[in-house]
């Protein structure tokens, strides 16, 4: 069963048309939300949340009416938003257990909801502290906390790694695979990201210009026809290239000491001539890998 | 048979959830908490409580000073002259400054500060509306404000209705203390939406704490200023009244003549007597109800509008 | 053209920058670090800002600090986002330029330019407050080289960017810098970094940790063995053949993938290796090293 559904969607703000005749399945599990500014990702996120009053069609999430059921909606739903956001004067756990009572969680639970994910979203003896002390990365941390505590089956991340050093942005990304796998509960991640998207994801949704551009596969959007292989070598050689096509590979690109190679057989086959070929040309082989282009090179080819 | 191991990790929520209507007593909980939480405000309440201190002080003095010393007369003639009902009145305004403190201390920052945290986000992604999130912060607001007013005013009634007997304390008027409450409520109710209002404009506290602070007082000056002027002016005898509801037109002046109204007085001097001419008459109830209803709704509706579930994402 | 000569500066008590001796060429440069380690420091001591409470810095072989004659050369574009919102990106460009004190047809030709450089030409007109976060980005980019400047200063310039104005900034940067000109971007989102340039300099806690071509720094790093993943139809065959050889620290063999990773001190004697057993027939159908990018590097280096 999709997590949410909708059908022909439009939502006009005055004359501007944020979304128009918009039609998706959001399947279970980790889906990325993609698209360049403008492209409607707000308008879509809010209509997620039950704020939208479709100009035209509709759609349900979670079983929930978009259009007259916001309420229930945000029962099953998590969000955390792309700004920095907390209520001023609390702890981490008061300000946790506050959004869970906001939830509806009774005023105990929600106090024991409050610690359990804090724990789990590892701000461990911090949690006792005022939240406006925290630093970005406990910000994000209780931001993703804030949205878990009433246990949410769809969650929704907007940038979730936003202004993050590589270290927190490792342990926030693995947080976020870990909550969508196995756990349970259903994410959207929006990011402007796009290796955050490939690491967390399984599926993405790329919209454009008010529409949807593509649903797929991370694995199928970045694959590449006839997979050809990309090979590694220590230092360029065009003499290597030569003695791959001498082998019956085919030269389709370089960049850098990166060659990319179409071969006929199956995968085993290319190796060898391509070994046999390094081996002739007296190159090192350093990489040897299926050839894969990046989600941004993916994403930016469906947007043009 | 569970595993001997269990998962610690995370796991979802299958307890039972409060009802919906409900919701708007959490948020006004959180603020009711913040309010009484801070020291301030429990010593502008004490402060705020002057008169009546001043009054319980005096009038024991006497009270000693006649049983001692034979000052019977003495006794009689201040005791005869006290109007109970006035001395709520009085109350009010001798510790009005204080009063409006405390609606400072416990609303400025209400919606205000949120702005600027950008809290909103956090409440309206809840399931839990923007009638929830006003409600709760009115009366989280209106609650500290109406204790703040009633704790000193009950004390002093029940220090009155066990000392005062003998003088008409509770002869006088036996529908004082319900009167006395309702005032407390309609003003409390007034200086909430009108604090509500002004603290969803602005994004800081402070910003919204001196807009408050400002109007009352700049309002204040104004009203007093005009009336003074044209007090001078010997206009003609039919004039005058108008003259008078100059004084209204201010947020204290709303707020007085709420009292005024509801305890059904023109106001009296307990300790000195400045002259009947300094008595301002309590309003007309069409007049009340243009200088308390105009800003209230001006303001709540400005608050209902600035208060946006749509602008919550992006 | 910049040079750091044991550069030290304090904030009080409070470290800035300890110790740095560095030199930046043309091209692009990352400036690396996480929050606090000293990257607007060094910033604003290479632009003349502040002074270094010990130590040189030298632009152009002169003191920067208060000397218009540097000032000349230098194009800073802060990370701060507020602009006079009611101008227009040209209006707002030309003042800045009347304040370097050039002349008013002299400033209209130049802002032409540089608004054409950074691709803003045909946008500049409508005022600043309706800009997304690239445009805005442009026009600080703009504002900084209108004097056509030797060095040039980003401090977080993608930050917020989507994946479209994120490509098409990078490759207004690339551009400059192939005419020359240095670059220096501070970040710390690494992918960016990595699809701008190799050259970085890794700052922590106020010290330079590294600095230099990131394949270099890898090789150096030798606490950290080399990981390679290995794919191979005989895979248990290619494990025992590895264990064999004295520079392989350990190999194991990853059921779930089917794939043995090899951990080895010598990287360039295993790549042989490899070749030598292609020959004998056992033939790796995959190559890849999850260490050799700038993300390992970083973590290796921060964390050790």
């Amino acid at each position: 069963m999709p997590i949410a559904s909708i059908q022909g969607l439009t939502v006009r703000y005055g004359s501007f048309t944020a979304l128009s005749d918009f039609s998706l399945e959001l399947p279970e599990g980790c889906v990325g939300l993609l698209g360049p500014n403008g492209a409607g990702k707000t308008t879509f996120l809010k209509t997620l949340l039950g704020f939208i009053k479709p100009a035209s069609g509709g759609g349900h999430v979670l079983g929930f009416d978009i259009a007259r059921q916001g309420r229930e909606i945000r029962q099953g739903l998590g969000y955390m938003p792309e700004q920095d956001c907390h209520i001023p004067g609390m702890s981490a756990v008061s300000f946790v257990a506050y959004a869970g009572e906001l939830a509806g969680l009774p005023r105990n639970q929600a106090l024991r909801r409050a610690h359990e994910v804090l724990e789990y979203t590892g701000l461990g003896e911090a949690r006792y502290r005022n939240v406006d002390t925290y630093s970005t990365g406990m910000r994000q941390r209780i931001k993703l906390a804030q949205a878990l505590v009433h246990g949410p089956k769809l969650l929704l991340l907007d940038e979730p790694t936003n202004g993050l050093d590589p270290k927190g942005r490792q342990e926030m990304l693995t947080l976020v695979r870990d909550i969508s796998h196995g756990k349970g509960v259903n994410v959207l991640v929006c990011s402007h990201l796009l290796p955050d998207i490939e690491r967390t994801c399984d599926e993405v949704v790329v919209l454009h210009q008010g529409r949807l551009r593509a649903q797929q596969s991370v694995t199928n959007l970045r694959l590449l026809d006839g997979a050809p292989i990309d090979v590694e070598l220590r230092e360029f050689s065009p003499v290597f290239i030569h003695a791959a096509e001498a082998q019956g590979l085919t030269y389709i690109e370089a960049r850098g000491h990166v060659v990319r190679l179409q071969g006929r057989g199956t995968q085993e086959e290319s190796a060898a001539q391509i070994y046999q070929a390094a081996r002739s040309a007296g190159v090192q082989v350093r990489g040897l890998t299926l050839a894969q282009r990046s989600l941004e090179e993916a994403f930016l080819e469906v947007i043009q | 048979m569970s595993s001997p191991i269990s998962d610690l990790t995370y796991r979802g929520y299958q307890g039972g959830l409060a009802p919906d209507k409900s919701r708007w007593q959490v948020i006004f909980r959180q603020a009711l908490r913040m309010a009484l939480k801070k020291r301030a405000y429990w010593i502008l309440m004490v402060l705020s409580g002057a008169h009546y201190l001043i009054f319980i002080a005096v009038s024991y003095f006497i009270d000693s000073f006649a049983g001692n010393m034979g000052g019977e007369q003495l006794k009689e003639q201040f005791f005869n002259r006290i109007i109970w009902r006035d001395q709520f009145l009085q109350g009010f305004q001798l510790g009005h400054f204080l009063l409006m403190s405390i609606a400072l201390l416990v609303g400025a920052g209400a919606i205000a500060n949120d702005n600027r945290s950008k809290a909103l986000l956090v409440y309206l992604s809840k399931p839990c509306s923007k009638r929830d999130y006003l409600i709760g912060k009115w009366m989280g607001m209106f609650v500290p404000i109406a204790m703040a007013l009633a704790i000193p005013a009950t004390i002093f009634y029940f220090y009155g209705a066990m000392n005062y007997r003998e003088f008409g304390f509770l002869t006088d008027d036996p529908w004082l203390y319900p009167k006395v409450i309702g005032a407390i409520g309609l003003a409390s109710a007034f200086q909430s939406s009108v604090i509500l209002g002004i603290s969803s404009l602005f994004d800081q506290g402070r910003l919204a704490g001196a807009a408050y602070a400002g109007a009352y007082v700049l309002t204040g000056i104004f009203a007093g200023i005009a009336q003074t002027i044209a007090a001078n002016q010997k206009l003609p005898e039919s004039v005058m009244p108008w003259v008078d509801r100059l004084h209204y037109l201010s947020l204290y002046g709303g707020i007085e003549g709420i009292y005024k109204t509801v305890l059904q007085t023109d106001g009296s001097f307990s300790f000195r007597d400045r002259g009947e001419s300094f008595l301002v008459p309590r309003p007309e109830l069409w007049l009340l109800a243009v200088v308390v209803i105009l800003p209230v709704t001006g303001l709540l509706w400005a608050a209902w509008r600035k208060v946006r579930a749509v602008e919550v994402v992006g | 053209m910049i040079e750091l000569r044991n550069a030290s500066r304090w904030y009080g008590e409070v470290i800035g920058l300890n110790d740095v001796s560095c030199e930046i060429g043309p091209g692009v440069t990352a400036l690396l670090g996480q929050n606090g380690a000293g990257k607007s420091t060094l910033m604003r001591l290479v632009t003349g800002q502040i002074r270094p409470t010990t130590g040189d810095v030298l632009v152009f072989g002169e003191d920067p600090f208060a000397n218009p004659n540097v000032f000349a050369k230098l194009g800073l574009c802060p990370d701060i986002d507020s602009f006079p919102e009611h101008l227009s990106g040209r209006d707002f460009v030309i003042r800045m330029a009347r304040l370097m004190g050039l002349g008013a047809s002299e400033a209209k030709r130049k802002v032409e330019e540089a608004l054409v450089t950074v691709g803003m030409a045909e946008r500049a007109a409508k005022p600043l407050k309706g800009y997304s976060k690239g445009m805005r980005q442009r026009i600080k980019l703009a504002q900084a080289m209108i004097h056509d400047p030797e060095i040039l200063l980003l401090d977080e310039p993608l930050n917020g960017l989507d994946p479209v104005g994120r490509r098409e900034f990078m490759d207004v940067l690339a551009g400059l810098a192939n005419q020359g000109k240095s670059i220096i971007v501070s970040s710390h989102i690494l992918f960016e970094v990595e699809q701008m340039t190799r050259s970085i300099l890794l700052l922590h806690r106020g010290r330079l940790l590294a600095a230099g071509d990131v394949s270099s720094i890898r090789e150096l790093i030798d606490r950290h063995p080399h990981r390679i993943r290995l794919r191979c139809e005989r895979l248990r065959e290619l494990a025992s053949e590895c264990v064999k050889w004295p520079f392989v620290v350990s190999a194991e063999i990853d059921p779930l993938a089917n794939e043995l990773e090899v951990r080895t001190k010598q990287a360039d004697l295993f790549y042989d290796g490899l070749a030598e057993l292609a020959q004998r027939g056992i033939v790796v159908t995959m190559i890849q090293s999850p260490d050799n990018n700038l993300e390992s590097v970083y973590e290796y280096l921060v964390e050790a």
